[in-house]
């Protein structure tokens, strides 16, 4: 067993009664052990979903032995089409006009249910988890980091908002939390701002985190140019962190917007 | 051939046998043994043959998970168990029917004989319909780690990731996302739960 980076592990860790609850907020740094113990119960209910899940499974596959076949309600019988007098030569165009809807429907039912840009940032999505890393601003980080852990993304912004020394990894996760309350615009921000001091300083702290969630902010803000981009970039940079986590066919996808 | 079950698997077997990995064998004894008596059942009491089915399976999934956590230790009948959890099925399925006032009084004074909170939340499909929003792959990862309690290493070996980390990482997110469903269906996450005593 690895040791445990996120609070998943831990869940893990203590439904398999190997650590108790206590562990885990020590292990977890947490400090609202209310807030944990809901956190755990959706773990441990989903984890029950899955075993049910897969009784069900196991069980469907004998019931189909013993079980009546489904009967089908039978369809209303449909009415034929009875051609309409004195429309003769519009018939034809109707048809067509008929045709086309369908088709442009058919497109945009297929744009929305695979390759829309939500669609596209849900599946491509990979959640940011903090690691023990100290920055040169101690105390804010700390604080930062605990709210951050926590899933307190409007603390991280306020202790964010409240701080001038700050570096790149308050600032990322000031960002991330922006992203993860649907600011897009304030996340597009703060991740740009890494890039760019960055670039100014010749350095690369927390800049493939800054470009690949400024990816994932450009799809939800409807920027698909700006967001191929990126990802064509992390894509073809095999030493990126995320280069995993873009692959071909999102690209492909990417392109179909 | 399974004719002959009855007389011999007793309820002490069939526990033992649906606490282990292969259900096959107990889940067939269980068809054998009390299939038709429970769709009689239900047909009694106004259901079809198809509702009596479904209301069997579900009522074995739960006899199956009752076993496996523990709660369910042959202190009742496996058959009494059974006809109290299609009981109760059936009168919920009644009730989501809009029929509850005129079939209570069939049962007005009849004590319950499974706690409600075993079977809430167990419209049929919404599993099914989470599980398929999840994808294929999420819901292979989940059930290796999950219910044939397969190591991230084994899990590797059937899927196509680079390492151990990225494994992990994808079984996080399929979790994040079920969690999400989850919590969206306050009925199933009810039913779900589990009271643990947090030390």
């Amino acid at each position: 067993m690895n040791k445990p980076t996120t609070n998943d592990d831990l869940f893990d860790l203590f439904a398999a009664k190997k650590i108790s609850f206590a562990e885990i907020i020590n292990l977890a740094g947490k400090s609202n052990s209310e807030e944990v113990k809901e956190q755990l119960d959706i773990h441990l209910a989903a984890a029950k979903a899955v075993r049910r899940f897969a009784i069900k499974q196991e069980v469907a596959g004998i019931h189909k032995m013993y079980a009546p076949e489904k009967v089908q309600e039978p369809l209303a019988p449909i009415a034929p089409l009875r051609s309409l007098p004195g429309i003769g030569p519009v018939k034809w165009f109707m048809r067509i006009a008929a045709s086309v809807t369908l088709l442009i429907g058919l497109y945009a039912t297929q744009y929305v249910v695979f390759y829309s840009p939500n669609k596209m940032y849900d599946s491509t999505f990979r959640e940011y988890y903090v690691n023990t890393e100290r920055s040169t601003t101690a105390i804010t980080e700390s604080e930062i980091s605990a709210a951050f852990r926590n899933g307190d993304y409007k603390r991280v912004i306020s202790l964010f908002n409240s701080n001038t020394a700050i570096s790149n990894r308050e600032k990322f996760l000031a960002g991330y939390s922006q992203l993860q309350l649907n600011n897009f615009t304030s996340a597009e921000s703060l991740f740009q701002e890494i890039i760019q001091l960055n670039k100014q300083q010749g350095s690369s702290y927390f800049q493939d985190e800054a470009e690949y969630y400024l990816a994932m902010v450009q799809l939800k803000l409807g920027n698909t140019d700006n967001a191929l981009k990126l990802m064509k970039e992390i894509h073809d940079n095999k030493e990126h962190t995320f280069n995993e986590s873009v692959s071909n066919w999102m690209i492909l996808r990417a392109k179909w917007y | 051939m399974l004719e002959d079950l009855p007389n011999l698997i007793s309820d002490e077997d069939l526990i033992s046998g649906l606490d282990r990995t292969d259900l096959s064998v107990p889940v067939k004894a269980l068809y054998e043994m009390f299939f038709r008596d429970i769709v009689e059942f239900v047909q009694i009491k106004g259901g079809s043959e198809e509702d009596g089915a479904d209301i069997f399976q579900e009522a074995i999934v739960i006899l199956i998970e009752e076993i496996r956590e523990g709660k369910f230790r042959g202190d009742s009948k496996i058959k009494t168990f059974l006809y109290g959890i299609a009981r109760n099925l059936w009168l919920m399925e009644l009730r989501t029917k809009e029929r509850r006032k005129k079939r209570e009084e069939n049962y007005m004074y009849a004590e319950p004989l499974v706690e409600e909170a075993k079977i809430s939340g167990r419209e049929s499909g919404a599993l099914e319909k989470l599980f398929s929003e999840i994808g294929d792959v999420c819901k292979k990862i989940l059930i290796g780690f999950y219910y044939d309690n397969k190591s991230m290493k084994m899990l590797l070996n059937e899927f196509d990731f680079k390492n151990e980390q990225v494994l992990r990482n994808r079984k996080n997110l399929c979790m994040k996302k079920l969690k999400e469903l989850i919590s969206s269906n306050p009925a199933l996450l009810k039913s779900l739960k589990t009271i643990y005593i947090y030390e």
